[in-house]
């Protein structure tokens, strides 16, 4: 049963300049996100999809308040959070976690995994010495880890042990939504199961919400409530994960269906249209468009917005069937 | 064929807080010239311990191989001095680390330490000449506008985008064999499948050999041609591709099999292999999965088994195995 909105984004853009020369000229713009409408419900996880490079985890960080937008807003729990300031800004960093895309470089190699987990608890001051030793063995159980691990360090671990470390250590915050870059593309698929079904039982016992990122559809069918499918910043379709996959409108989120690999038939990727550099950036018209099979004139002169197709169903692109 | 790379008993340990952890426990495995072996199994079960043995870069403060050989073209690697390790590292044996970030120089172009690699194992080559291989070689991964991407630094680019430049400096050199561990994680399966057929394309027109380090099965069933599964630091099933993924024999790789996400039919929760790989530090006396094996028999509880063929090239270390062929 999904709820009230937590989290609104509005017409959220992220531009990075491109820099040349050693008087750091700025020969153009990287439009890293453009324009992304969508809200995230409580308990409500929504998928955020798209292939390497579209802005996912620019959108991640964004939302968390840890980069500063070029336009648009975010609003959590009706507040704009780039206007936060003080103890509301502490408090909403909090309240808002993020799961680095990379366990090996987001856990810091000279702190014990002790101090590491309880790094949050210690800035935040949420428990004195001796309920921090529960609580970290609470949240080692949480995550599937043996109690003692807490004494090794971080290169004493494998990648799937540290990103169960991350989880643990914002876990102890208590958050309302986990904002999570990648969090199992790097776990194998037992771990990624473990880990997944303990997204969702987290999510039952403490009402939580979350932005899943990742660029594998088969993943984010099994987590995410509803699933938005991102392409150079823009977002190309959203929907109920089960209508994306039973009824997808955009030819973008169509060749991402199909490429999905699978042991059982074990059939290769479709390699429809891919991203080379030969293809330009558009400066009007469809993201999309020189890749689109169904292209026509008016996808390269005008900008698709996104609109309902159908309940619950948005869609960007002129030509959607 | 002889084989380019041959892992003879190899056994690496970590030490922690005074205890030696044992890593990798007797482990042998062969490549042959242009092979694609996947090597896959769960997570701290050994897979980067033995391909860092076979760079000779297992920290020297934190852990060692212990024992075994590591022949590559019939040299053993373990009783190379450092000057002849830094030879072979790039040149001839080249990798692509699990963690990708950490492995670029945050305070270097990309491009620039690419050109660096290929002007270091190809001295007699002019800075331009270097450069454009440079920008060609992150043209080769799909790196969109390559020639812009040249100046870019590292926090520039995406998690995908380095992982991709991280094998774009490996490929550069042209290696005989390549160790790529976890190479495609931060991929999307359409780059992920360019990235596949590019190290399809490198095995066949320049016979490299490829070690492929993953947890994901459908890249494995893909492109290799062997794959070793492997558990708590043993390989506990070894045949060809065909084998493991028609005729698997070992209740791990069945249950591994088991628990792929499958994308046409969405389940509440996904199957998983019960209980957890057993610390390294504190194995069991028997076989090391009895404790999440839903074929276990009693004899598992008391000693390990041992590799075994059970048909021709498919080796599995199981006992309900070897007592169904035994009759
Ligand atoms: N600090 C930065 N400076 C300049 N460009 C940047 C910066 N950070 C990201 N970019 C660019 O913004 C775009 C989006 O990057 P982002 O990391 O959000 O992608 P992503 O969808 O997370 O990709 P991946 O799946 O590979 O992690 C990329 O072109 C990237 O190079
Ligand atoms: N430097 C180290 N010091 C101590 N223990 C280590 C060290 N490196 C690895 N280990 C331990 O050795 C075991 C094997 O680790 P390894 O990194 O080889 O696993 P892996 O199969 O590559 O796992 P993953 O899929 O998570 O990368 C693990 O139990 C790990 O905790
Ligand atoms: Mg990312
Ligand atoms: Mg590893």
């Amino acid at each position: 049963m999904i709820m009230a909105d937590l989290l609104e984004v509005k017409n959220l853009t992220k531009y990075y300049p491109v820099e040349k020369g050693v008087f750091k000229q700025s020969v153009g713009t990287v439009k890293a996100i453009d324009g992304v409408d969508f809200s995230i419900a409580v308990k409500e996880t929504l998928g955020l999809v798209g292939e390497s490079g579209c802005g996912k985890t620019t959108c991640g960080r964004l939302i968390a308040n840890l980069l500063p937008p070029t336009g648009g807003q975010v609003l959590f729990d009706d507040e704009d959070i780039y206007s936060l300031r003080g103890k509301h800004l502490t408090a909403f960093r909090k309240k808002v976690q993020v799961l680095f895309q990379d366990p090996f470089s987001s856990l810091d190699p000279r702190q014990s995994i002790y101090d590491i987990i309880t790094e949050p608890i210690r800035i935040h001051r949420l428990h004195n010495k001796k309920d921090t030793r529960t609580k970290v063995e609470e949240l080692l159980g949480l995550v599937g880890l043996p109690n003692d691990i807490v004494n090794g360090y971080p290169h004493q671990l494998s990648g799937g042990q540290r990103q169960r470390i991350g989880l643990a250590r914002i876990l102890s915050l208590n958050p309302r939504l986990i904002i999570a870059d990648e969090p199992v593309s790097s776990l194998d698929i037992s771990i990624q199961a473990q880990i997944i079904n303990l997204f969702k039982d987290l999510q039952q016992k403490y009402d939580l919400s979350y932005l899943f990122i990742s660029h594998d559809l088969g993943v984010v069918k099994h987590i995410a409530h509803r699933i938005a499918v991102m392409y150079r910043g823009k977002i190309m379709e959203l929907a109920d994960s089960e209508e994306l996959f039973a009824r997808p409108f955009h030819p973008y989120t169509k060749m991402l269906i199909q490429s999905i690999p699978s042991i059982r038939t074990r059939k290769n990727a479709v390699l429809a249209g891919l991203e080379k550099d030969e293809l330009p950036v558009p400066v009007k018209g469809c993201a999309f468009y020189a890749r689109c099979a169904k292209a026509e004139d008016r996808c390269r002169e005008m900008v698709p917005i996104l609109e309902p197709k159908g309940e619950k169903h948005f869609v960007c692109c002129w030509n959607p069937e | 064929m002889q084989n380019l790379l041959e892992i003879k008993d190899l056994n690496v340990e970590y030490y922690k807080g005074g205890q030696a952890i044992p890593a990798v426990r007797g482990v042998d495995l062969a490549v042959k010239p242009g092979e694609i072996i996947g090597l896959v199994g769960e997570s701290g079960c050994g897979k980067s311990s033995i391909a860092l043995s076979i760079m000779r870069l297992i920290p020297p403060k934190q852990g060692k191989i212990i024992s075994g050989q590591i022949l590559f073209a019939g040299r053993d690697i373990v009783k190379f001095s450092e000057d002849e390790c830094r030879d072979y590292r790039g040149n001839k044996i080249g990798m692509v680390f699990q963690e990708a970030f950490s492995s670029l120089n945050p305070v270097f172009k990309v491009g620039d330490q690419i050109k660096e690699a290929i002007k270091l194992h190809n001295p007699d080559l002019g800075q331009e000449e270097c450069r454009q291989r440079s920008i060609d070689a992150l043209r080769l991964v799909n790196i969109p506008q390559p020639k812009e991407r040249y100046g870019s630094y590292p926090h520039q680019l995406s998690g995908g985008m380095q992982q991709r430049a991280m094998l774009a400096m490996a490929l550069a050199c042209h290696p005989q064999l390549l160790i790529a561990d976890e190479p495609t994680t931060a991929l999307d399966v359409t780059i992920q499948s360019q990235i596949l057929d590019l190290l399809v394309k490198f095995k066949s027109e320049l016979t490299m050999s490829i070690l492929m380090i993953t947890h994901n099965l459908a890249i494995v069933s893909q492109i290799a041609d062997t794959v070793a599964i492997m558990y708590a630091g043993q390989i506990v099933e070894l045949a060809s591709r065909e084998k493991i993924f028609n005729n698997p024999l070992h209740p791990y790789t069945i249950g591994l099999l088991n628990s792929v996400p499958d994308i046409a039919t969405r389940k509440e929760r996904l199957v998983q292999i019960t209980g957890q790989i057993p610390d390294p530090g504190n194995l069991p006396d028997g076989c090391p999965f009895d404790p999440r094996c839903p074929e276990a028999l009693t004899a598992c509880k008391d000693a390990g088994p041992l590799m075994v063929e059970i048909e021709e090239q498919h080796f599995v270390r199981c006992f309900k195995q070897i007592n169904v062929t035994q009759g």
